[in-house]
């Protein structure tokens, strides 16, 4: 039981990961579309 | 278009048809034919899951619409990755559990029958008329410019698929999508070099980049908050969100993508690394068009990019199509004249001169924006038969132009193929949809041996394939405006099912009755809304889907305490 649950958390913090990975992505894609509008004004 | 292009265009399609049928065999059973025996790794998840979206238009109006209103439109896309999360958090566990075959089966087991019925007619009413929309779209544009009859460009852009999707099912739409949708980017990427080729002896890729900015169209982001307008950072973050998350999360043509992956793990890659890729694509596909804009600044653009438009204006409509040419010359030999200037001052110590040519170039841009709207009148008042809005002819117009040739018959086969990756997933999700969550649980209730399941899921994936042809010949008499109304359709619907289905996973409390007199009344007020034009189209799937939740929640609370009275 208690393998099961450790296996459990870990994919969970596995797939957390990607998850924040990808709303970071989302910021740095903001700020870079921010930056080039400015720019090139 | 020389005989080479004609070769690879026609080489190019019947090669993917003998590839599609290549990979129909062993179909034994519905499963296999529904969801590719469930076998599919990642990446062909990933790539179908992009196939699927991207349509013809979505490479023929990116650039058109960087060219014509600047690179704003890839805001529409913001709110996609964060619903990737969500559907990779929440549906994709929940779809896999249950072992679904459509995501309306799902309703079935948490709500009830008429439930499912609902948002599966909701499903095919929208996504089946949509889809005969999305032949006829990129092929009106084909008939124009390759000067093929609309009816056949029909039957080539919208049957010619039938072929392999009638017999392989989703195996051979998951494995042809992604040669097709490989063959498309490559295409893409490619055309992309062939613009900066093209621009002339002296302008680099930075001043065309310059130059188009300084023209406005670097407008990727635009703060100002007007619920109206279709393009800014909160309708493309919120309501782009919710629309992402009704079309990945609850359209059929989506959901069995990824739900035909090997396990969880293979589907919620495909559907976050789809997060991660897709803004940067739509981002690439409109610089094109932002840098077609600098390249046609210097080689006098046409009054309108659909040349079909033109020639009939000059027979039809005379003196007044004459007069309005002779000044849209002068415009555009200035034009050019200023743009080269801009580009010789720029990086000068000579500010003063640059800003006094900037000045005059934005002045006559929008001279030449007034002649063009002078034009799309003329189009309308002498009834022409054309149209008008050439946004989506300006890709094709440099393609057939100024590639070399080649690439013009590669590139029109891109089209084709952008087409078809996306219908066919659409003639198989309709397909599954009609036969499971319609024909199986209304019209013939009684078990069926698997090979007469595959047997009818063939006759339905013939039936829409026939049904969106019909659609799409129909379109060709439909005025312009009617046609944006049924391609509309999809929003009117979208956040109506999104609410069932996060009723479905977050209000453990409600049932079946209440959520579907919710849905139904939701429904209602939102093709109010649309028909009287209350709010930009993106903000309906969050509308839809927040009336849902909210009428659910009260039916179920009267519900319940009349039950307590009756006891």
């Amino acid at each position: 039981m208690a393998v099961l649950e450790q296996k459990d958390s870990k994919e969970r913090r596995y797939w957390r990961r990607w998850y924040v990975s990808l709303a970071l992505w989302l910021i740095v894609l903001i700020i870079f579309f921010f930056w080039f509008t400015q720019f090139y004004k | 278009m020389s005989i080479l292009d004609w070769v690879i265009l026609t080489g190019t399609l019947v090669a993917m048809i003998l590839y599609g049928l290549y990979q129909s065999k062993g179909q034994k059973s519905s499963e296999s034919y529904i969801m590719a025996g469930r076998q599919m790794p990642w990446y062909t998840v990933l790539l179908g899951i992009m196939a699927t979206q991207a349509s013809a238009i979505t490479f023929l109006s990116g650039p058109g619409q960087a060219y014509s209103d600047g690179m704003r439109f890839v805001q529409y896309y913001f709110g996609l990755p964060l619903a990737m999360i969500v559907i990779a958090a929440v549906f994709v566990p929940l779809f896999r559990k249950m072992n679904v075959y459509t995501a309306y089966e799902y309703l079935d087991q948490r709500f009830d029958k008429k439930t499912r019925l609902l948002t599966g007619i909701l499903f095919l009413l929208s996504r089946g008329v949509s889809t005969g929309i999305s032949v006829y779209a990129p092929a009106i544009i084909l008939s124009s410019i390759l000067d093929i009859n609309i009816y056949l460009t029909n039957v080539l852009v919208g049957g010619l698929l039938i072929i392999y999707t009638y017999t392989g099912g989703a195996k051979a739409i998951a494995q042809t999508q992604k040669i097709q949708f490989t063959i498309i980017l490559l295409s893409m990427a490619f055309a992309g070099y062939l613009v900066v080729n093209a621009l002339p002896k002296g302008v680099n890729f930075q001043e065309a980049l310059f130059l188009a900015g300084k023209s406005g169209k670097l407008n990727v982001i635009t703060t100002n908050f007007d619920p109206n307008d279709k393009y800014n950072i909160w309708s493309g973050l919120i309501g782009g969100f919710f629309l992402a998350l009704s079309y990945f999360g609850t359209d059929q043509s989506q959901v069995g993508r990824y739900i035909s992956a090997k396990d969880t793990k293979e589907s919620r890659l495909g559907l976050l690394l789809n997060g991660f890729v897709k803004i940067p694509m739509q981002f690439l596909i409109l610089l094109l068009g932002a840098l077609l804009f600098s390249f046609y600044s210097f080689q006098k653009a046409p009054i309108t990019f659909n040349t079909k438009a033109e020639t009939l204006a000059a027979q039809q409509a005379g003196m007044e199509y004459q007069n309005l040419k002779v000044e849209y010359n002068l415009l555009t030999e200035r034009n050019k004249e200023l743009a080269t200037n801009v580009v010789a001052l720029h990086g000068t110590p000579n500010p003063v001169s640059l800003q006094k040519n900037l000045d005059e170039l934005k002045q006559t841009q929008q001279q030449i924006d007034a002649n063009r709207a002078d034009f799309k009148k003329i189009i309308k008042e002498h009834n022409i038969q054309a149209e008008a809005n050439d946004t989506n002819y300006i890709f094709l117009h440099f393609v057939k132009n100024y590639m070399p040739m080649g690439m013009v018959g590669l590139l029109f086969a891109v089209v084709f193929l952008a087409s078809w990756g996306s219908i066919s997933a659409a003639l198989n999700a309709l397909a599954s949809s009609s036969f499971l969550d319609f024909h199986k649980l209304v019209v013939r209730k009684r078990d069926f041996s698997p090979e007469q399941e595959l047997k009818w899921v063939r006759w339905h994936t013939l039936g829409w394939g026939i049904f969106s042809i019909l659609v799409a010949m129909l379109a060709t008499k439909m005025s312009a405006s009617l046609i944006e109304v049924v391609n509309a359709l999809g929003s009117v619907f979208y956040g109506v099912i999104l609410g069932v289905f996060l009723v479905a996973f977050f209000m453990k409390r409600i049932r079946g009755t209440a959520v579907f007199i919710g849905a139904l009344i939701a429904q209602l007020i939102i093709v109010l809304i649309y028909i009287f034009d209350g709010v930009g189209f993106l903000w309906l799937n969050l509308i839809g889907a927040v009336l849902v939740l909210l009428f659910a929640l009260i039916i179920e609370e009267t519900l319940r305490k009349k039950s307590l009275q009756k006891v």
